[in-house]
Protein backbone atom coordinates (compact mmCIF):
# COMPACT_ATOMS: atom_id res chain seq x y z
CA UNK A 1 0.00 0.00 0.00
CA UNK A 2 1.36 3.40 -0.96
CA UNK A 3 2.97 5.23 1.96
CA UNK A 4 3.31 2.22 4.26
CA UNK A 5 6.56 0.43 4.97
CA UNK A 6 8.31 -1.44 7.69
CA UNK A 7 8.38 0.75 10.85
CA UNK A 8 11.44 -1.16 12.03
CA UNK A 9 13.58 0.33 9.25
CA UNK A 10 16.34 2.28 10.98
CA UNK A 11 17.01 4.73 8.17
CA UNK A 12 15.92 6.05 4.82
CA UNK A 13 18.35 6.52 1.95
CA UNK A 14 17.84 9.45 -0.39
CA UNK A 15 19.86 8.56 -3.47
CA UNK A 16 20.75 10.87 -6.37
CA UNK A 17 17.74 9.78 -8.40
CA UNK A 18 15.36 10.46 -5.51
CA UNK A 19 16.94 13.83 -4.74
CA UNK A 20 16.67 14.92 -8.37
CA UNK A 21 13.02 13.85 -8.51
CA UNK A 22 12.13 15.62 -5.26
CA UNK A 23 14.00 18.72 -6.37
CA UNK A 24 12.16 18.74 -9.66
CA UNK A 25 8.72 18.55 -8.01
CA UNK A 26 9.64 21.13 -5.37
CA UNK A 27 11.14 23.57 -7.87
CA UNK A 28 8.05 23.33 -10.08
CA UNK A 29 5.84 23.91 -7.04
CA UNK A 30 7.82 27.00 -6.01
CA UNK A 31 7.83 28.37 -9.53
CA UNK A 32 4.11 27.81 -10.17
CA UNK A 33 3.02 29.19 -6.82
CA UNK A 34 5.55 32.06 -6.87
CA UNK A 35 6.74 31.10 -3.42
CA UNK A 36 10.17 32.26 -2.26
CA UNK A 37 11.43 28.95 -0.84
CA UNK A 38 10.31 25.46 -0.01
CA UNK A 39 11.49 22.26 1.53
CA UNK A 40 10.67 18.60 1.88
CA UNK A 41 11.43 17.19 5.30
CA UNK A 42 10.74 14.11 7.34
CA UNK A 43 8.48 14.07 10.39
CA UNK A 44 11.56 14.10 12.61
CA UNK A 45 12.36 17.57 11.30
CA UNK A 46 15.29 16.62 9.09
CA UNK A 47 15.35 18.49 5.82
CA UNK A 48 15.68 16.25 2.76
CA UNK A 49 15.69 18.97 0.11
CA UNK A 50 15.58 22.76 0.40
CA UNK A 51 15.09 25.04 -2.57
CA UNK A 52 15.28 28.82 -2.50
CA UNK A 53 17.48 31.44 -0.91
CA UNK A 54 15.67 32.04 2.36
CA UNK A 55 16.96 31.44 5.89
CA UNK A 56 20.35 30.02 5.07
CA UNK A 57 22.01 29.17 8.39
CA UNK A 58 18.71 28.66 10.22
CA UNK A 59 17.21 25.89 8.13
CA UNK A 60 17.93 23.10 10.59
CA UNK A 61 16.15 25.02 13.35
CA UNK A 62 13.29 25.84 11.01
CA UNK A 63 12.95 22.18 10.04
CA UNK A 64 12.82 21.12 13.69
CA UNK A 65 10.22 23.77 14.47
CA UNK A 66 8.01 23.03 11.44
CA UNK A 67 7.98 19.30 12.22
CA UNK A 68 7.40 19.98 15.93
CA UNK A 69 4.58 22.44 15.26
CA UNK A 70 2.98 20.06 12.78
CA UNK A 71 3.14 17.16 15.23
CA UNK A 72 1.81 19.31 18.05
CA UNK A 73 -1.07 20.73 16.00
CA UNK A 74 -1.94 17.23 14.81
CA UNK A 75 -2.33 16.24 18.45
CA UNK A 76 -4.69 19.19 18.96
CA UNK A 77 -6.68 18.01 15.94
CA UNK A 78 -6.80 14.52 17.39
CA UNK A 79 -8.26 15.82 20.67
CA UNK A 80 -10.80 17.84 18.71
CA UNK A 81 -11.64 14.61 16.86
CA UNK A 82 -10.83 16.31 13.60
CA UNK A 83 -10.17 13.54 11.12
CA UNK A 84 -7.94 14.14 8.11
CA UNK A 85 -5.65 16.81 9.56
CA UNK A 86 -2.95 17.35 6.95
CA UNK A 87 -2.12 21.03 6.63
CA UNK A 88 -0.74 23.84 8.75
CA UNK A 89 -0.47 27.57 8.07
CA UNK A 90 1.83 29.99 9.83
CA UNK A 91 0.74 33.54 9.03
CA UNK A 92 3.40 36.15 9.47
CA UNK A 93 3.15 39.85 8.68
CA UNK A 94 5.74 39.49 5.92
CA UNK A 95 5.78 35.81 5.02
CA UNK A 96 3.60 32.77 5.44
CA UNK A 97 4.58 29.13 5.74
CA UNK A 98 2.20 26.49 4.45
CA UNK A 99 2.93 22.89 5.40
CA UNK A 100 1.22 19.75 4.14
CA UNK A 101 1.74 16.09 5.00
CA UNK A 102 3.29 13.86 2.37
CA UNK A 103 2.06 10.38 3.23
CA UNK A 104 2.59 9.39 6.85
CA UNK A 105 6.29 10.15 7.12
CA UNK A 106 7.16 13.40 5.38
CA UNK A 107 6.14 17.03 5.02
CA UNK A 108 6.39 19.69 2.36
CA UNK A 109 6.59 23.36 3.35
CA UNK A 110 6.34 26.47 1.21
CA UNK A 111 7.45 29.94 2.31
CA UNK A 112 5.74 32.74 0.43
CA UNK A 113 5.05 36.47 0.60
CA UNK A 114 1.97 38.63 0.26
CA UNK A 115 1.99 38.50 -3.54
CA UNK A 116 1.24 34.78 -3.54
CA UNK A 117 -2.33 33.60 -3.15
CA UNK A 118 -2.87 31.10 -0.34
CA UNK A 119 -5.58 29.30 -2.33
CA UNK A 120 -3.14 28.65 -5.16
CA UNK A 121 -0.52 27.39 -2.74
CA UNK A 122 -3.01 24.96 -1.22
CA UNK A 123 -4.10 23.55 -4.56
CA UNK A 124 -0.58 23.20 -5.95
CA UNK A 125 0.81 21.79 -2.73
CA UNK A 126 -1.89 19.17 -2.61
CA UNK A 127 -1.02 18.05 -6.14
CA UNK A 128 2.69 18.04 -5.39
CA UNK A 129 2.25 15.86 -2.30
CA UNK A 130 0.99 13.01 -4.47
CA UNK A 131 4.06 13.19 -6.72
CA UNK A 132 6.39 13.52 -3.73
CA UNK A 133 4.83 10.56 -2.00
CA UNK A 134 5.35 8.36 -5.03
CA UNK A 135 8.99 9.40 -5.26
CA UNK A 136 9.64 8.80 -1.56
CA UNK A 137 7.81 5.48 -1.37
CA UNK A 138 9.75 4.26 -4.42
CA UNK A 139 12.96 5.26 -2.65
CA UNK A 140 11.93 3.26 0.41
CA UNK A 141 11.11 0.22 -1.70
CA UNK A 142 14.45 0.37 -3.54
CA UNK A 143 16.22 0.63 -0.21
CA UNK A 144 15.10 -2.81 0.92
CA UNK A 145 17.50 -4.41 -1.53
CA UNK A 146 20.47 -2.16 -0.77
CA UNK A 147 23.41 -3.25 1.36
CA UNK A 148 23.53 -1.59 4.78
CA UNK A 149 26.13 1.08 5.40
CA UNK A 150 27.34 -1.12 8.23
CA UNK A 151 28.40 -3.67 5.63
CA UNK A 152 30.65 -1.04 4.06
CA UNK A 153 32.43 -0.54 7.39
CA UNK A 154 30.87 2.85 8.01
CA UNK A 155 30.01 2.00 11.60
CA UNK A 156 33.65 1.37 12.48
CA UNK A 157 34.83 4.63 10.93
CA UNK A 158 31.90 6.48 12.51
CA UNK A 159 32.75 5.06 15.93
CA UNK A 160 36.35 6.20 15.56
CA UNK A 161 35.17 9.66 14.52
CA UNK A 162 32.82 9.85 17.49
CA UNK A 163 35.66 8.89 19.83
CA UNK A 164 37.84 11.54 18.25
CA UNK A 165 35.25 14.28 18.56
CA UNK A 166 34.29 13.48 22.13
CA UNK A 167 37.87 13.01 23.22
CA UNK A 168 38.86 14.05 26.70
CA UNK A 169 39.62 17.69 25.94
CA UNK A 170 35.98 18.23 24.97
CA UNK A 171 34.89 16.82 28.27
CA UNK A 172 36.92 19.16 30.42
CA UNK B 1 14.55 7.11 11.36
CA UNK B 2 17.95 8.33 10.29
CA UNK B 3 18.18 10.11 6.98
CA UNK B 4 21.03 9.17 4.65
CA UNK B 5 21.12 11.73 1.89
CA UNK B 6 23.48 10.27 -0.68
CA UNK B 7 22.93 13.20 -3.02
CA UNK B 8 23.96 15.76 -0.39
CA UNK B 9 26.48 13.35 1.22
CA UNK B 10 24.86 13.80 4.63
CA UNK B 11 23.71 11.49 7.41
CA UNK B 12 21.22 12.87 9.91
CA UNK B 13 20.21 11.19 13.15
CA UNK B 14 17.77 12.29 15.85
CA UNK B 15 18.53 11.69 19.51
CA UNK B 16 15.97 12.52 22.19
CA UNK B 17 16.73 13.11 25.87
CA UNK B 18 13.77 11.72 27.79
CA UNK B 19 13.02 11.58 31.50
CA UNK B 20 10.92 13.01 34.33
CA UNK B 21 10.64 16.71 35.04
CA UNK B 22 13.75 18.43 36.45
CA UNK B 23 15.96 15.39 35.90
CA UNK B 24 18.54 17.40 33.93
CA UNK B 25 17.74 16.87 30.24
CA UNK B 26 18.12 20.53 29.32
CA UNK B 27 21.23 20.77 31.50
CA UNK B 28 22.82 18.00 29.41
CA UNK B 29 22.21 19.96 26.20
CA UNK B 30 23.36 23.23 27.73
CA UNK B 31 26.60 21.61 28.83
CA UNK B 32 27.18 20.03 25.42
CA UNK B 33 26.43 23.35 23.72
CA UNK B 34 28.90 25.11 25.98
CA UNK B 35 31.73 22.70 25.31
CA UNK B 36 31.46 21.75 21.64
CA UNK B 37 33.52 24.00 19.34
CA UNK B 38 31.42 26.60 17.52
CA UNK B 39 32.10 25.11 14.08
CA UNK B 40 30.52 21.82 15.11
CA UNK B 41 27.24 23.04 16.53
CA UNK B 42 24.26 25.22 15.73
CA UNK B 43 22.37 27.48 18.09
CA UNK B 44 20.68 25.87 21.08
CA UNK B 45 17.00 26.47 20.53
CA UNK B 46 14.84 26.29 23.67
CA UNK B 47 11.10 26.61 23.76
CA UNK B 48 10.49 27.11 27.44
CA UNK B 49 8.00 28.65 29.84
CA UNK B 50 8.66 31.96 31.61
CA UNK B 51 10.07 29.94 34.49
CA UNK B 52 12.54 28.25 32.14
CA UNK B 53 10.85 24.86 32.24
CA UNK B 54 10.83 23.12 28.86
CA UNK B 55 7.47 23.73 27.21
CA UNK B 56 7.99 22.02 23.87
CA UNK B 57 11.59 20.99 23.28
CA UNK B 58 15.22 22.05 23.26
CA UNK B 59 17.06 21.49 20.02
CA UNK B 60 20.78 21.35 19.37
CA UNK B 61 22.23 20.37 15.99
CA UNK B 62 25.68 18.78 16.20
CA UNK B 63 28.02 18.29 13.29
CA UNK B 64 30.36 15.36 13.84
CA UNK B 65 32.38 16.01 10.69
CA UNK B 66 32.95 13.70 7.76
CA UNK B 67 32.85 9.91 7.76
CA UNK B 68 33.75 8.30 4.45
CA UNK B 69 32.76 11.47 2.62
CA UNK B 70 29.47 11.86 4.46
CA UNK B 71 28.84 14.76 6.83
CA UNK B 72 27.37 13.21 9.98
CA UNK B 73 24.88 15.34 11.88
CA UNK B 74 23.01 14.52 15.05
CA UNK B 75 20.02 16.54 16.12
CA UNK B 76 19.66 16.48 19.89
CA UNK B 77 16.24 17.13 21.40
CA UNK B 78 14.83 17.16 24.89
CA UNK B 79 11.21 16.50 25.76
CA UNK B 80 9.26 18.48 28.37
CA UNK B 81 9.36 16.30 31.47
CA UNK B 82 6.30 17.48 33.34
CA UNK B 83 3.47 14.94 33.50
CA UNK B 84 0.92 17.10 31.69
CA UNK B 85 3.03 17.27 28.53
CA UNK B 86 2.67 13.62 27.58
CA UNK B 87 1.26 14.30 24.11
CA UNK B 88 4.06 16.79 23.45
CA UNK B 89 6.60 14.12 24.35
CA UNK B 90 5.06 11.82 21.76
CA UNK B 91 5.34 14.57 19.16
CA UNK B 92 9.02 15.20 19.92
CA UNK B 93 9.81 11.48 20.04
CA UNK B 94 8.48 11.08 16.51
CA UNK B 95 11.24 9.81 14.21
CA UNK B 96 13.86 9.46 16.95
CA UNK B 97 16.80 7.17 16.17
CA UNK B 98 17.98 6.89 19.74
CA UNK B 99 16.99 7.93 23.25
CA UNK B 100 18.96 8.96 26.31
CA UNK B 101 16.82 8.27 29.36
CA UNK B 102 17.93 10.72 32.04
CA UNK B 103 16.98 9.43 35.47
CA UNK B 104 17.05 11.62 38.56
CA UNK B 105 19.09 9.58 41.03
CA UNK B 106 17.50 11.12 44.10
CA UNK B 107 15.72 8.61 46.33
CA UNK B 108 12.38 10.45 46.26
CA UNK B 109 12.34 10.57 42.44
CA UNK B 110 12.51 6.81 41.87
CA UNK B 111 8.80 6.46 41.21
CA UNK B 112 8.87 9.41 38.78
CA UNK B 113 11.70 7.72 36.91
CA UNK B 114 9.81 4.45 36.72
CA UNK B 115 6.66 6.16 35.48
CA UNK B 116 8.59 8.08 32.83
CA UNK B 117 10.49 4.98 31.67
CA UNK B 118 7.28 3.00 31.38
CA UNK B 119 5.75 5.81 29.37
CA UNK B 120 8.80 5.88 27.08
CA UNK B 121 8.58 2.14 26.47
CA UNK B 122 4.89 2.49 25.65
CA UNK B 123 5.46 5.39 23.28
CA UNK B 124 8.20 3.59 21.38
CA UNK B 125 6.11 0.43 21.11
CA UNK B 126 3.11 2.42 19.90
CA UNK B 127 5.24 3.94 17.14
CA UNK B 128 5.68 0.40 15.80
CA UNK B 129 9.22 -0.16 17.05
CA UNK B 130 10.50 -2.84 19.42
CA UNK B 131 11.56 -1.18 22.66
CA UNK B 132 14.09 -3.91 23.45
CA UNK B 133 15.87 -3.33 20.11
CA UNK B 134 15.67 0.44 20.21
CA UNK B 135 18.96 2.34 20.73
CA UNK B 136 18.73 3.44 24.36
CA UNK B 137 21.27 4.71 26.86
CA UNK B 138 20.54 5.47 30.48
CA UNK B 139 22.05 8.28 32.51
CA UNK B 140 21.80 8.42 36.30
CA UNK B 141 22.00 12.14 36.92
CA UNK B 142 22.56 14.08 40.16
CA UNK B 143 24.79 11.36 41.60
CA UNK B 144 26.62 14.06 43.57
CA UNK B 145 23.61 14.69 45.81
CA UNK B 146 23.60 13.11 49.29
CA UNK B 147 20.18 11.55 48.74
CA UNK B 148 21.19 9.86 45.48
CA UNK B 149 20.48 6.15 45.37
CA UNK B 150 23.51 3.93 44.80
CA UNK B 151 24.07 2.74 41.24
CA UNK B 152 23.26 -0.95 41.95
CA UNK B 153 19.87 0.07 43.32
CA UNK B 154 19.15 2.25 40.29
CA UNK B 155 20.26 -0.61 38.05
CA UNK B 156 17.92 -3.02 39.79
CA UNK B 157 14.84 -0.81 39.34
CA UNK B 158 15.53 1.14 36.15
CA UNK B 159 17.93 -0.84 34.02
CA UNK B 160 16.33 -4.24 33.94
CA UNK B 161 16.96 -4.49 30.20
CA UNK B 162 20.68 -3.81 30.77
CA UNK B 163 21.35 -0.98 28.34
CA UNK B 164 24.57 1.05 28.63
CA UNK B 165 24.27 3.35 31.64
CA UNK B 166 26.34 6.19 32.99
CA UNK B 167 26.57 8.02 36.28
CA UNK B 168 26.43 11.77 35.80
CA UNK B 169 26.34 15.20 37.34
CA UNK B 170 25.16 17.10 34.31
CA UNK B 171 25.61 20.63 35.67
CA UNK B 172 29.38 20.17 35.88
CA UNK B 173 29.60 17.87 32.87
CA UNK B 174 30.46 14.64 34.63
CA UNK B 175 29.15 11.79 32.47
CA UNK B 176 27.56 14.05 29.86
CA UNK B 177 29.88 13.30 26.96
CA UNK B 178 30.24 9.62 27.87
CA UNK B 179 26.46 9.35 27.55
CA UNK B 180 26.37 11.24 24.26
CA UNK B 181 29.21 9.21 22.82
CA UNK B 182 27.44 5.95 23.71
CA UNK B 183 24.12 6.90 22.12
CA UNK B 184 25.82 8.26 18.97
CA UNK B 185 27.58 4.92 18.57
CA UNK B 186 24.41 2.93 19.10
CA UNK B 187 22.61 4.97 16.47
CA UNK B 188 25.38 4.74 13.86
CA UNK B 189 25.68 0.99 14.48
CA UNK B 190 22.03 0.65 13.45
CA UNK B 191 22.58 2.21 10.02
Amino acid sequence: MLGHFDPHLSHVIIDEETAVSINSVLRQLIRDSQATSGCVLDRAGQIIVWDGPAYDGQRMQLGALIAGTYASTREVARILQEAGFRTLLQEGAREKIFTEAVGDHWLVSLIFGKHTALGLVKVLCNRATMDLQQVLVSAMERQIHRPRLKDAGLDIVANDTIDLIFRNDTEK
Amino acid sequence: MALINVAAREIHGKIVYYGPGLCGKTTNLQYIHGKIPSGSKGDLLSIATETERTLFFDFLPLDLGKVQGFTVRFHLYTVPGQVLYERTRIAVLNGADGVVFVADAQRERLQDNLTSLKELAGNISQSGKRFLDFPLVMQYNKMDLPNALPTPVLDRYLNTIRVPRFEATAFNGHGVFETLRAICKLVTNKL
